[in-house]
């Protein structure tokens, strides 16, 4: 089989680096690179790390969390499940009974940061180190060539013509006839800074919300910023362009019922990314009606609905949909089969531990 | 209203009834809320799912049962998977393992370096063994042999999961204790009618024949069929799926064990549908689920008796049935649990799972006594989906036939299934790639498992399945193939450990 990759930078290399991984002997890889790396910084959630084991590399500064406006969502678990129930449940009640303590007070990554502390997730699932986790701040450039080196040792080639080939990757940036999704997103999010490993964005970039209607036409299959543009710099186009790629590495879609299942997957997945993007800085008056059903749970019971080919954790939505505004009526009714002094004790003792443990966590 | 609920009223026993009542019992201890059931002596139980999922070990677990003692008290057996015997074609069989076929290799999927291996087979390369001999769970089951998985994940006794096969009566019973020591008050009696609330319909309680009220906030309908409440009281419709799933009656006799109990359940095609055969620890389940279009009730009865291979414990005991799903499994302060909620025949033993699914829903939306509809939308919005991926997989084994011998098989073959069904074939056919999703309960082994078993072959594989050189591929299936073979022989028999377990002379 023959892949061809047409495109630049990010896009291009980690598609080629991920195909020429996976397919070894099984596939020829060609990368036609149209323009060199365009320079800034990326924005790469947790789950990238375990891709970057996988390709052997190490690269970027830990990042511990998202300041979107005023709020902080923090990388990595928020409290614990306590009688299998998700912890803002425990949160909400003891905070309708007077906890002044924001949500991230449970949370060790948020700690770690405010205190100018670092340390890696812990495998241990007893330690309280387990519950951190943390996202990467990437130079755009310094990752695509790294990216490159990857790709080209393990058998990727660069070309400087259009080799035949049974896929071409469509790896420019460019966008395609887009479903346009401007009402909802007219702007996308810009990097403004970062700060005690907490990267903070303005929602005031320029932007031409929309993904193409099918990722594969024909025999060109579009990744990247040539798949859809939702202007998530703070970890969603790149953890969209991962999720593409090992969705292109599974199914290598070539025949027609591949292709069609390529695109159902990578619509879902763009759209899911999409409404989170919506949620935090797009127009909400009419929202998209899986994000609506999404709203609508939390606002009623505290529920987070996941759909297939989620980009975001459960974690990150509880954060962002407090922070948008959106705030529980009711918290789980089971939370109350411990007596509410048991609940705040509980709570002010992980609070206390998550202080202690953020302590004692090297500086840097 | 966001006042909390007092008191839950579950209408009916069986085993819906009493796994609810358990369930509810054990999960909401702690919270000022009392559960009442209401069961009618004359008005007899189903019980037709005697065989489970592997998913029950959670729900067992959850309530804290002891496994011995549960095995025991239910006559339970150990299940690895379902034997399909002559559904692709007459004399053809093949095991539906609770496992995985092997490992993945490099980025492929176990089952796609098979794939390969016998296309490269075809063209004269190499040879290749038929799919189960790559399978712990198959292999242990085809030899009578059982243990429960390995704690090691990189041990290949790991590899695979169980259930069981249990009375469905007994189980009831079981739980009956198991609830009513922690509080659930039964009361003997048939309902009579049924109270709602002028301005919204809301149930607020039920009257028995002794003249007796009871009144409650949430309403759990366990009436089986019929659904007394949801359907008698609602109105909430039903959703017919009888032109996918056709089989409309089904007949059940147990009968005496000749042989020591197989640690699988058997469903064997017939003219007409498909027989059941479920080894207990102290008698054989059996049973014929058929379509009343293709065959009379007393000839089912007397195929499935000619068929048993025990002597026969019981008249032949008929069930009717309406293959679908209610439109709405919870609506106002109703939520449906077990038959009242819609019928799927037990072919792949879901019908204790799909109770035990309900209930965790109900736990995981558990209500306020407004029951929001927030709650109750995205209830059915989970049920619904779990109903029809259930659907979807039963479908196909119907679907994919190739018997020439009976007009049933032909109907089923030629008639149009779901189009939900229809493109996970055509990618499954393309390069063996099964659809994947998040909820749902059978996953990309159970698929395989039932595609390859019943001929249905793809085209192609995956071409990353190439990234091994074909003779190192070789090895490796090979290995596996070594290993599985190694470990049965090394398991001792299901009869011996299943013995010695209950009587508590090893543990699992």
């Amino acid at each position: 089989m023959k892949i061809l990759i047409v495109g630049t930078g990010v896009d291009a290399w980690l598609t080629a680096a991920v195909l020429a991984g996976a397919a070894g002997r099984a596939a020829r890889i060609a990368v036609r690179e149209t323009a060199p790396p365009a320079h800034g910084q990326l924005v790469g959630l947790p789950a990238l790390l375990g891709l970057h084991a996988r390709l052997g590399i190490e690269v970027g500064a830990p990042l511990l969390g998202l300041r979107h406006g005023d709020m902080l969502e923090p990388f990595g678990d928020t409290g614990a499940m306590m009688e299998g129930l998700p912890f803002h449940h425990y949160w909400l009640r003891a905070k309708a009974h007077g906890e002044t303590a924001p949500l991230e007070a449970w949370s060790l990554t948020a700690r770690a940061a405010a205190k100018g502390r670092f340390a890696p997730r812990s495998a241990d699932p007893r330690s309280p180190l387990s519950t951190l986790d943390h996202g990467l701040l990437l130079d755009a450039a310094a990752y695509a060539e790294t990216l490159k080196a990857v790709a080209l040792k393990a058998g990727a080639e660069l070309v400087d013509h259009r080799p035949d080939a049974d896929l071409v990757v469509d790896a420019s940036g460019e966008p395609g006839d887009w479903i346009d999704w401007s009402a909802w997103l007219p702007t996308g999010a810009r990097l403004t800074g970062v700060e005690d490993r907490i990267a903070t964005f303005a929602h005031d970039a320029p932007l031409k919300a929309g993904r193409r209607a099918r990722a594969v036409e024909g025999d060109v299959v579009a990744v990247g910023g040539a798949l859809a543009s939702i202007g998530a710099a703070d970890g969603g186009d790149l953890h969209l362009l991962q999720t593409t790629v090992s969705r292109l590495a599974a199914l290598l879609p070539t025949g027609p019922a591949a292709v069609a299942e390529f695109n159902r997957l990578t619509a879902m997945a763009v759209e899911r990314a999409r409404d989170m993007a919506i949620l935090r800085w797009g127009v909400l008056d009419a929202p998209p009606e899986e994000l609506a059903w999404k709203i609508g749970q939390f606002e009623s019971r505290g529920r987070v609905v996941m759909y297939d080919e989620e980009t975001w954790p459960e974690g990150s939505w509880v954060h962002a949909l407090l922070a948008r505004g959106v705030t529980p009526k009711r918290w789980d009714p089971l939370v109350e089969r411990a007596p509410l002094a048991q609940t705040r004790e509980m709570l002010g003792r992980m609070k206390a531990v998550l202080e202690q443990t953020a302590e004692a966590m090297p500086r840097g | 209203m966001t006042e909390a609920i007092r008191k839950i009223v579950i209408v009916g026993g069986g085993t819906a009834g009493w796994m609810t009542a358990a369930g509810l019992s054990a999960m909401l201890k702690g919270l000022p809320i009392e559960i009442a059931l209401i069961e009618s002596a004359e008005i007899g139980t189903v019980g037709v799912g005697e065989a489970t999922v592997p998913h029950i070990r959670h729900y067992n677990a959850r309530l804290g049962l002891d496994e011995a003692d549960f095995m025991r008290r239910t006559q339970a057996t150990y299940k690895l998977g379902i034997e399909f015997r002559d559904w692709g074609r007459k004399g053809e069989t093949y095991i539906h393992p609770f496992g995985a076929y092997g490992h993945p290799i490099g980025g492929a999927p176990f089952h796609q370096h098979w794939l390969r291996a016998r296309h490269l087979a075809a063209r004269g390369q190499g040879t290749v063994d038929p799919i189960e001999v790559y399978s712990l769970p198959i292999m242990a089951a085809f030899a009578g042999k059982f243990v429960p998985p390995a704690a090691d994940p990189r041990s290949l006794g790991s590899t695979f999961n169980y259930a069981y096969q249990f009375d469905a009566t007994l189980y009831a019973l079981y739980l009956r204790d198991y609830a009513e020591a922690r509080g659930v008050v039964r009361t003997e009696g048939k309902v009579t009618s049924v109270q709602q609330r002028p301005e919204d319909g809301f149930v607020t309680g039920i009257t028995l024949e002794s003249g007796q009220a009871i009144e409650g906030d949430l309403f759990v309908d366990c009436s089986g069929f019929r659904g007394l409440l949801i359907e008698g009281a609602l109105k909430a419709g039903y959703d017919d799926w009888t032109q996918w799933l056709p089989c409309d009656r089904a007949v059940a006799v147990p009968c005496d064990s000749v042989e020591p109990a197989k640690p699988y359940t058997r469903a064997t095609a017939d003219d007409a549908g498909w027989r059941w055969r479920i080894p207990l620890q102290h008698r054989v389940g059996n049973g014929y689920v058929y379509c009343s279009g293709f065959i009379a009730d007393d000839e089912a009865a007397r195929v499935l008796v000619e068929k048993l291979d025990g002597k026969a414990q019981a008249d032949p005991r008929f069930l009717r049935f309406v293959t679908g799903r209610r439109k709405k499994q919870w609506l106002k302060n109703v939520v449906a649990v077990g038959l009242s909620s819609g019928f799927l025949e037990p072919l792949e033993s879901t019908s204790i799972h799909l109770i035990q699914v309900a209930i965790t829903t109900l736990l995981e939306l558990f209500p306020h006594r407004g029951c929001e509809q927030a709650d109750q939308d995205e209830y059915n919005r989970v049920m619904d989906l779990e109903f029809e991926r259930i659907r979807d997989f039963l479908v196909l084994h119907y679907h994919a036939n190739q018997r020439e011998d009976s007009d049933f098989w032909r109907d089923r073959r030629d008639k149009p299934i779901p189009d939900s069904l229809a493109w996970k074939m055509e990618l499954w056919r393309e390069r063996g790639v099964v659809a994947n999703y998040k909820d749902g309960f059978f996953k990309e082994p159970s698929w395989v498992a039932v595609y390859l078993g019943q001929n249905i072959m793809p085209d192609g594989y995956d071409p990353l399945a190439e990234a091994l050189d074909p003779a190192h591929a070789a090895q490796i299936l090979a290995e596996t193939k070594t290993a599985v073979a190694r470990t049965v022989q090394a398991m001792p028999a299901h009869e011996d450990f299943l013995r010695a377990f209950v009587e508590g002379r090893t543990r699992a």
